[in-house]
């Protein structure tokens, strides 16, 4: 399974690449903002976008938006991570078009898990 | 029936109404006006002026009656003329001189009958002026008096014909001794001028003549002298009579003046001290102005229980006396201030109710209202025991209804009374007609053991020539009947007997005595014309004597002054509000007491009486007398009422500067929404000075954006009363801002309903809001991001994949991991908290069942339970909350970890749920160490823990109960612990029920073809009632709980008929209405409003636009509305037919 994790912090992609490929088994795709992101998706083709919301330049919900737009991203599930923990937030992020949504701070140790479970995948 | 009996004086009586000529002559304007005002004084249909002849009473001037006489036997007048003074028979009915009368029995059924006699100056009372009616009633002290009043001008006018007849009889009188010397001097002519003319003269018979034609002249001349002096000498004494009792009448009313004044004075004054009373006692002058006149007190009425307290009341004025004497009547009437002090201390606490003969004076003051005398009495303060007196005036409570006797008993406070001792009083006239002797007795009769009064010791009077003139004459002093004995004294016949011999010498010769004759023709005309001027002096005098006593009696200030600005006479107001005696104001320039008044009618102006303390505000009003002679200045004192508005116009700065200082904003408008003051606040929030608001409508503050701006003031009334709501305004400049508003109604002194608005200008408020906001989410943000990655690299650290770590660093790497886990939780609760406590935090609150709230906690907790070896028992519950589940369920795992937390392991936890009200309460209970009761309020704020160290050792942020007292109380519950320390604590809160759903009502909310009746109404109980009556009656009903269900519904399936109730809440049934009118396609849907109040007519008429009826629902049975419904149901069949 190939995960795509586009974040703009460097620390939090490393954590998130150690837990999804040495706890997770995964493997793992970085981009470090959402043109990026966008481009990595193409090449590689993940499984599923682990999608960080707030980045500059290009945030979650817009790069979201735009891997929807094109046929050869549209039908690859994204999760967001997001800081904002609460209820509403993580409605508006479903509403997007997300397969889920998990929050910072997370546990790598649980991330591989926990984006399956996002993913309905186990 | 009782007949009159004839009085007295029957015989004089007549002549002197004959004497008058009135009798069967023609109606006369004058006495036709008197009629007319005494019938609409006294509001009686019937007033008459009668004169009682032999044999009838005969109506000089009738108003309300056909009849023109009636005879004497069943006349009412004849009664009346024996009377001191005015009759008053209330009901005729219960009196029995009346009760038979056939003039009561039948036509005109008189049942009410007040007269005044009519007299002469002589006394002789010759006919009434009375007023009659079918009801029985009562007169009024004003009515009483002004009958009496104009009883003397129907005298005047009868007096002043019989004046006039006199004058005729005394003018032929003249002519004919005129004519008579005229004959004589014919006849005793030269005889030679006649025998000139007439042929041979005859000496015998011209000697004769010579001789008898004088003779017989002088022999009616003397006789006729004769005659003339005793009647002149009969007139006389009945002058003087008339003189003394008038003299002793109006001394003793005098007092009744002084009285009447003491009745103003504690009217006006309320509560009258010791001093005062002294002063106005004082100010009097008693000795000077009232000889014989003992004491002016106040008596107050004093039930028996009130005695002590009214010895205390003396007591504390220094007086150690107790109510005598001891008489167990169960009322007593003590006296309470009597002046002039000292000789009249006795009195002082003496029951002027104890004794019968004051007793019955003072019952039949208070039943009558007015002043009355006692019987002679001997006056406690007179150590001599003379005869002597009191007369009682009654005080009544202030504005108390006193038009009934029952009234006047009911409101009795005492009674002014004056005391004078009966010899004084009389003495003191006796400067009045000193040559007669008079004795007084008290009663109708001479009875000598009621003698009062004798003038000079009894010694045997020379019997005069003509005989001893001696009279009776009974009157009427306050009430009470006094009979006067006068008798002619020797020195009464002391100077005229000279007519004698001047009668004896003119006989010696025929001019002088025709002179004599001619002279005395002469004299009679002009004893009538001084009698006439001495009655009209006695008039005048009477009526200033009424003039004075209004004057001294009145609380406004009365000063008279001359064109050159002296005063001439002050009233004892004046003098009282200048602080001067009147010897002090007489003489003084009316511009030092009043600057700037001067000697000209003005209207009412405001002045400054100086006074030796000070000046004293006052309004003025001057008026010139007839003539312009003199000023009459009326002199009011306001410093009491310019005090007050002083008092007013401070208070209203204070209000003003209080809500010019305030920092919210305040407008008041009325209840058409214009704008009736702003406050400087709200000037500065809109931008307008107050000047450009006030008067216009508050539309103009309201955003052109929102369209109709009626509208959304009409909204916004009902929605902000009572609460802080939230409002876009706009101010002057255009800008819009929103602002905080909170009305409040209220109601002015004159019954007008006002609105006020506190306006809070929040658009600060809301840009630091907003700035804060992203502070937030940044931190919220920018503090996860490091945190994150703290957390990550140390997880996996510690969960070995990075490879194995010594014992040692493990254990370092887990520090570390949990003490990032819990500055995370702080970093969360820290963010919920603020957004908790400032309401923006997003709650869904719907019908909530707790079961499921209490299953998703125990799935959150269990597993921590179960490490710290904690049992959960969740007890099952059916109750269903209104409130959002999710946050629900924090708060009970906060409490239940918390619970945990604190339970030794081994012990348990229970969540108990039950009913309280309209409320679930949700119980956690441990059996743990418990919380101290000094901790229990405080355990609810931030970061409070029971021990500091509990942080450390239990873990947790400090802040969960903060959290979770913040998302009960936005819940509408309540939060809190009870506990005993070592045993364990209940940690519970509230949350209010969803209100339960009628389940019968439920199958009326779901769709099923278009139904007849769609009912809205908030009330359950009430909707279940409508719709099983219409269900009954075979209409197919929808129902709606509320507005915007209604409305929904009616879009939808298309009811024929609305049944609605405005009192859904906030006006929705209103604003409903509104909509579907404004609407073409719904504005002909017929309504029926049918609410728990009447609909206000004006309301009726804005929302029947449509085919609209009105009923209210505690005034029709539910089986007349439903024939409404089926009524309006046909009406809009044959409408779409």
């Amino acid at each position: 399974m190939k995960v795509l994790i586009v974040d703009d912090e460097p620390d939090i992609r490393r954590i998130a690449r150690l837990g999804l490929s040495r706890v997770g088994k995964m493997d793992v795709v970085e981009a470090s903002n959402g043109a990026e992101g966008l481009l990595r998706a193409k090449e590689e083709r993940p499984d599923a976008v682990l999608l960080d919301v707030m980045m500059p330049t290009m945030d979650g919900p817009t790069t979201l938006a735009r891997l929807r737009e094109d046929p050869a991203t549209a039908g690859i599930p994204v999760v967001f991570l997001t800081a904002k923990a609460i209820a509403a937030e993580v409605d508006r992020l479903k509403s997007l078009g997300a397969a889920g949504v998990l929050t910072k701070p997370f546990d790598p140790m649980s991330l591989a898990r926990d984006l399956r479970a996002a993913l309905g995948l186990s | 029936m009782r007949r009159a009996r004839l009085p007295d004086d029957e015989k004089e009586r007549i002549q002197a109404l004959l004497a008058a000529d009135v009798l069967d002559t023609p109606p006369e304007a004058d006495f036709d006006a008197l009629t007319r005002i005494a019938a609409a004084i006294c509001g009686t249909p019937i007033a008459l002026v009668s004169l009682l002849d032999a044999h009838r009473e005969w109506f000089k001037s009738k108003v309300g009656l056909a009849a023109s006489e009636v005879p004497r036997d069943v006349s009412l007048g004849a009664h009346a003329i024996l009377e001191p003074d005015l009759l008053v028979v209330p009901d005729t009915r219960k009196d029995d001189r009346f009760a038979d009368n056939p003039l009561t029995t039948r036509d005109p059924n008189i049942r009410f009958y007040a007269a005044t006699p009519l007299r002469t100056a002589q006394g002789h009372a010759f006919g009434t002026l009375c007023v009659i009616d079918h009801v029985p009633r009562q007169l009024t002290g004003e009515q009483r008096s002004a009958l009496r009043d104009l009883g003397q001008q129907a005298t005047a006018q009868i007096e002043l014909r019989r004046i006039v007849s006199d004058l005729r009889r005394a003018v032929t009188d003249r002519e004919q001794a005129e004519a008579a010397l005229r004959r004589a001097l014919e006849t005793a002519a030269p005889p030679g001028t006649i025998a000139s003319s007439k042929g041979p003269a005859r000496p015998g018979w011209i000697a004769l003549a010579a001789l008898l034609v004088p003779l017989a002249l002088t022999l009616w001349a003397a006789g006729a002298a004769n005659a003339r002096v005793q009647r002149r000498r009969e007139e006389r004494f009945a002058r003087a009579t008339d003189e003394v009792a008038e003299a002793i009448t109006e001394r003793v009313e005098g007092y009744e003046h002084l009285l009447e004044g003491g009745v103003a004075l504690l009217a006006a004054s309320g509560e009258v001290s010791r001093g005062g009373w002294r002063s106005y006692v004082e100010s009097l002058h008693v000795r000077e102005r009232y000889p014989g006149l003992l004491a002016l007190g106040y008596a107050v009425r004093v039930p028996e229980e009130q005695v002590a307290a009214f010895e205390s009341r003396l007591r504390a004025d220094g007086i150690l006396r107790s109510v005598h004497p001891i008489a167990g009547q169960g009322e007593h009437f003590p006296v309470l201030y009597v002046e002039p002090a000292g000789a009249n201390d006795a009195a002082l606490a003496f029951d002027v109710g104890s004794e019968p003969r004051r007793r019955a004076a003072l019952e039949t003051a208070r039943d009558e209202g007015r002043p009355i005398m006692t019987a002679n009495i001997a006056l406690i303060q007179d150590t001599g025991r003379a005869p002597g007196f009191l007369v009682f005036a009654p005080v009544y409570e202030d504005d108390a209804r006193t038009a009934t006797v029952e009234d006047r008993r009911r409101h009795l406070e005492g009674f002014v009374l004056a005391a004078a001792r009966t010899e004084d009083v009389i003495r003191a006239t006796s400067v009045v007609s000193p040559d007669v002797d008079l004795e007084v007795y008290d009663g109708r009769s001479p009875d000598p053991n009621a003698l009062i009064y004798d003038r000079v010791p009894p010694v045997q009077p020379i019997e005069p020539r003509g005989g001893r003139l001696s009279s009776l004459r009974t009157i009427a002093v306050s009430g009470r009947p006094w009979t006067l004995h006068v008798t002619a004294l020797p020195a009464f016949d002391g100077g005229p007997t000279s007519w004698e011999a001047a009668i004896i010498l003119a006989g010696g010769g025929l001019g002088s005595v025709l002179t004599a004759a001619l002279v005395w023709s002469l004299a009679a005309a002009r004893s009538r014309a001084v009698a006439t001027a001495e009655g009209m002096t006695r008039a005048l005098r009477a009526s200033e004597q009424r003039a004075r006593s209004v004057m001294e009696t009145v609380a406004d200030g009365i000063v008279t002054f001359g064109r050159d600005g002296k005063v001439q006479s002050a009233n004892p107001a004046a003098q009282w509000l200048f602080g001067r005696r009147l010897a002090d104001l007489v003489g003084r320039d009316i511009g030092a007491l009043i600057p700037g008044l001067v000697a000209a009618p003005s209207g009412r102006v405001e002045a400054e009486a100086q006074r030796a303390d000070g000046a004293v505000p006052v309004d003025v009003a001057v008026t010139p007398t007839a003539g312009s002679e003199s000023f009459v200045a009326s002199v009011r004192d306001v410093s009491e009422r310019r005090a007050a508005e002083q008092a007013l116009r401070h208070s209203e700065q204070r209000t003003r500067s209080i809500l010019d200082n305030m920092l919210a904003g305040l407008i008041t408008i009325d209840g058409d929404a214009k704008i009736e003051s702003v406050n400087r606040a709200a000037e500065a929030i809109f931008g307008y000075a107050s000047a450009e608001l006030v008067g216009r409508s508050l539309g103009m503050l309201v955003p052109e954006t929102v369209g109709d701006r009626a509208a959304y003031l009409r909204t916004a009334f009902p929605r902000a009363i009572g609460r802080i709501t939230e409002w876009q305004g706009q101010r002057k400049n255009g800008d819009v801002f929103p602002f905080e508003l909170s009305m409040f109604e209220f109601t002015t002194g004159t019954g007008t309903r006002f609105f006020g608005g506190s306006v809070r200008d929040v658009s600060e408020r809301h840009a630091v809001e907003k700035l804060k906001q992203e502070f937030v989410s940044t931190v919220s943000h920018e503090l996860r991001t490091p945190l994150t990655s703290i957390r990550g690299s140390l997880s996996l650290l510690g969960g070995g994949v990075l490879g194995d770590l010594s014992d040692e660093a493990r254990e370092m790497v887990t520090i570390a991991e949990r003490n990032c886990v819990r500055l995370i939780a702080l970093v969360n609760d820290i963010l919920d908290l603020e957004r908790l406590e400032h309401g923006r935090l997003h709650m869904d609150i719907e019908a909530a069942p707790l079961r499921d709230v209490v299953a998703r906690a125990r799935e959150a907790v269990q597993a921590f339970a179960d490490d710290r070896q904690v049992t959960l028992e969740m007890d099952p519950t059916p109750i269903v909350v209104q409130g959002d589940a999710g946050r629900l369920v924090q708060v009970l795992v906060n409490l239940v970890s918390n619970a945990v937390k604190f339970s030794a392991p081994g012990g348990s936890v229970r969540v108990a749920v039950e009913e309280a009200g309209d409320k679930a309460r949700i119980a956690v209970i441990d059996h743990g160490r418990g919380v101290p009761a000094s901790h229990r309020a405080a355990i609810f704020e931030r970061f409070r823990q029971v021990e500091s160290s509990d942080s450390r050792e239990k873990g947790g942020t400090g802040l969960g109960l903060a959290i979770c007292k913040a998302i009960v109380e936005q819940h509408g519950g309540e939060i809190g612990v009870d506990s005993e320390e070592g045993k364990g604590s209940t940690f519970w809160f509230t949350i209010p029920s969803a209100p339960a759903v009628d389940g019968f009502l439920e199958m009326f909310r779901v769709a099923d073809g278009r139904p007849d009746v769609l009912v809205a109404d908030h009330d359950a109980a009430l909707l279940g009632v409508v719709v099983r009556h219409l269900v009954g009656a075979g209409v197919s009903v929808r129902v709606a709980f509320d507005a915007a269900e209604a409305e929904r519904v009616i879009r939808e399936t298309a009811p024929r008929l609305l049944v609605v109730d405005l009192g859904l809440p906030e006006g929705e049934g209103r604003e409903l209405l509104d909509r579907l009118r404004g609407d073409e396609r719904l504005a002909l849907l017929p309504v029926l409003v049918y609410s728990e109040q009447d609909v206000a007519e004006r309301l009726q008429r804005v929302l029947a636009l449509g085919p609209t009826r009105f009923l209210t629902k505690s005034r029709v049975t539910d089986a007349e509305m439903r024939s409404v419904v089926t009524e309006m149901l046909g009406a809009a069949q044959e409408g779409q037919a």
